[in-house]
């Protein structure tokens, strides 16, 4: 454990002297900033040698030993759901297209109340750790176990993917470390964090951020009034003459071409929510249905706090401050480091060098607290559902699933940590979108009908799951994000970037119809809970 | 009806029928607050929305926790400690 942090310390250190000699740009963060930066990750890797003495067991290792309290679950369910995506990409989106972009506020406060009213209760009074527990609960084991595995772990990849490209760009950009040596540093602390310390260490980094996180937003909200001191109409005026769109900023129109897109994104981001791997297992961290119900309350709150400053004071913000301000832009005329880098930009503006540093190391700590959460789901997937129950037969010694969940976690890293190299400068927006429309149609159908419906049979889930994986995926690799924007051909073959409308129905429909033609695997529907 | 599907059903209306006004509303949503103002009625009701997200998770966190744990208290009354909330209450 001490060999690896100091290995990883070396190669910190090693990459911080590289930009020290070669960089030094203005766009390059100051000392200031790299003393957060280090401070940071001192402070993640105190907490998960501390876990780690207190990590012994499955249930430890997975769910903390159902340790947590409410209100701190409820700080680690925003964390894993506020990726960097929130604070940069939410806050460069509404930069680009102004208005639309609510939806994607919108979309995680109504999805965790969803959750909360039909699935966390159950979830949790059923006690086990992964999606593919709850299916096998009252299906046939070995096949749901397997799509479940597969069906978990393709998002969680695909979201990691993402997380891990967007690292790499941003500690790039404000470290002026190379691309590879930022991925290999974020990838390689987050296999530190969750192969040592497991989901005690990954949900106190994970709190620690989201603490962070809200302190930091709230402060640039308050800074931001301040600067304009205190008349909101001053700013949203600056805003509008600044912006191509003028007044039309805070109108609809700026992001979806037609009404069946704007449904379909919104399919995908309430339901997909309930089909994240990562969101699902805080459910299990807390001691008590209590304390389950009072964390997703919390998570409600402090994600509504953050997204409605985010997007009615900070992004117009930006729009007001950073857009055409000649401090920021590059020598082509675009913002400096795009879109992802406007919030950064702002805290500049408002607080000066110290500013900048705080909001991007908090920034650096969001990615390695997602990232973190999300190996740990896929590793837990690949110990727990592939080793002990399909490759073991449940035969598996709890030490060594423990143990495999390590060497898993290690080896999601790895793979992390290739394909962040092989996707380097991609457009990663269709990851997300992916991750996010297999969730909506393959996890979420199946898992809403085993909990409901008594007539679901094995065959039904398997092959209805599997009719919404193949077909969310086909559609978005034939769609105009994959097909057109990364493959290069003219015309899309399906016309919508966002497949969840179709997909979600139609697995819907197929896990019902071959529900019912299969009498033979006809089993009873759940008994031990209430309807 | 249960109360989790009732509160379910208006939570995810509620966020279809802003995406409604948002996909074909755009006249409605896109006009001013007030008069001369930037503030759009989209914005306003998008923060009315996300209001009703958070009350609804609030209230319903709330008001189960105080029912079962009455519920509780109550089969502690009558010398049953050994119930649970997913046991069966008298």
């Amino acid at each position: 454990m001490r060999v690896i942090i100091c290995v990883f310390a070396f190669l910190a250190m090693h990459a911080g002297g590289a930009y020290a000699q070669t960089e030094g740009g203005a766009e390059a963060a100051g000392p200031l900033a790299i003393t957060m930066f280090f401070a940071i990750i001192l402070a993640t890797l105190v907490i998960t040698a501390w876990a780690a003495r207190r990590t012994r067991s499955a249930h430890e290792f997975y769910a903390a030993g159902s340790s947590i309290s409410g209100l701190q679950n409820g700080f680690a369910i925003s964390g894993d759901f506020m990726s960097a995506g929130t604070f940069l990409g939410m806050t460069g989106l509404v930069y680009m297209a102004g208005f639309d972009v609510i939806i994607y506020v919108l979309a995680p406060m109504a999805g965790l109340a969803f959750i909360l009213f039909l699935l966390a209760e159950r979830l949790r009074s059923l006690g086990r750790f992964t999606f593919a527990d709850v299916l096998s609960w009252r299906l046939e084991e070995r096949p749901v176990r397997a799509f479940a595995a597969v069906g978990g772990l393709a998002v969680s990849l695909l979201y990691l993917i993402a997380q891990i490209v967007g690292a790499g760009t941003l500690v790039q950009i404000l470290f002026g470390i190379p691309y590879a040596w930022s991925v290999i540093i974020v990838g390689g602390l987050m296999v530190v964090y969750v192969s040592f310390g497991g989901m005690l260490a990954t949900t106190w980094v994970q709190i620690t951020k989201a603490f962070l996180l809200v302190g930091g937003v709230v402060f640039m909200a308050i800074a931001l009034l301040v600067y304009f001191k205190f008349d909101v109409a001053a700013l949203y005026t600056a805003a509008a003459a600044n912006h191509p769109l003028g007044a039309d900023l805070f109108a609809p129109g700026g992001l979806y071409k037609d009404p069946l897109s704007a449904f379909s994104l919104a399919v995908a981001l309430i339901f997909g929510m309930a089909g994240l791997p990562h969101i699902l297992m805080r459910f299990f961290t807390v001691p008590n249905i209590y304390e389950a119900r009072r964390s997703v309350f919390y998570a409600t709150g402090i994600i509504g706090l953050v997204f409605i400053l985010i997007f009615f004071l900070i992004a117009i913000g930006t729009i007001a401050l950073v857009m055409n301000n000649p401090e920021f832009l590059g020598p082509d005329g675009v913002v400096r480091g795009g879109g992802n880098m406007v919030a950064i930009h702002l805290a500049g503006v408002l607080g000066g060098e110290i500013l900048f540093g705080v909001m991007s190391a908090i920034a650096f700590a969001t990615i390695l607290a997602v990232v973190a959460g999300l190996t740990l789901a896929s590793a837990a997937t690949i110990s727990h559902d592939l080793y002990a129950n399909i490759f073991r037969k449940d035969r598996a010694a709890e030490r060594e699933e423990v143990l495999v969940s390590r060497l898993a976690a290690f080896g999601v890293g790895v793979t992390a940590i290739l394909l962040g190299i092989a996707f380097e400068g991609q457009n990663i927006i269709y990851l997300i979108a992916l991750g996010f429309a297999i969730a909506a149609s393959a996890n979420f159908p199946v898992l809403l009908l085993s909990l409901y419906w008594p007539g679901l049979t094995t065959l039904g889930a398997v092959v209805g799951g599997g009719v919404g994986l193949v077909t969310s995926t086909a559609m978005v690799v034939t769609g105009p994000t994959v097909w057109v924007e990364v493959i290069g051909f003219s015309e899309p073959i399906f016309p919508y970037a966002y497949p969840a409308a179709f997909s979600l129905p139609l697995a819907l429909a197929t896990i019902f119809i071959v529900s019912k033609l299969d009498p033979a695997g006809r089993r009873d529907g759940p008994r031990d809970l209430r309807y | 009806m249960r109360f989790s599907w009732r509160m379910a059903v208006v939570v995810v209306v509620v966020f279809f029928a802003f995406v409604a006004l948002i996909a074909f509303g755009q006249g409605i949503l896109g006009r001013p607050l007030v008069d001369g103002g930037l503030f759009s009625v989209g914005m306003a009701l998008g923060l009315l929305a996300m209001g009703a997200s958070i009350g609804a998770t609030a209230l319903y966190a709330l008001r189960i926790n105080r029912m079962e744990a009455e519920a509780q208290a109550g089969d502690q009354h009558s010398n049953n400690p050994a119930s649970t909330n997913e046991s069966e209450s008298p």
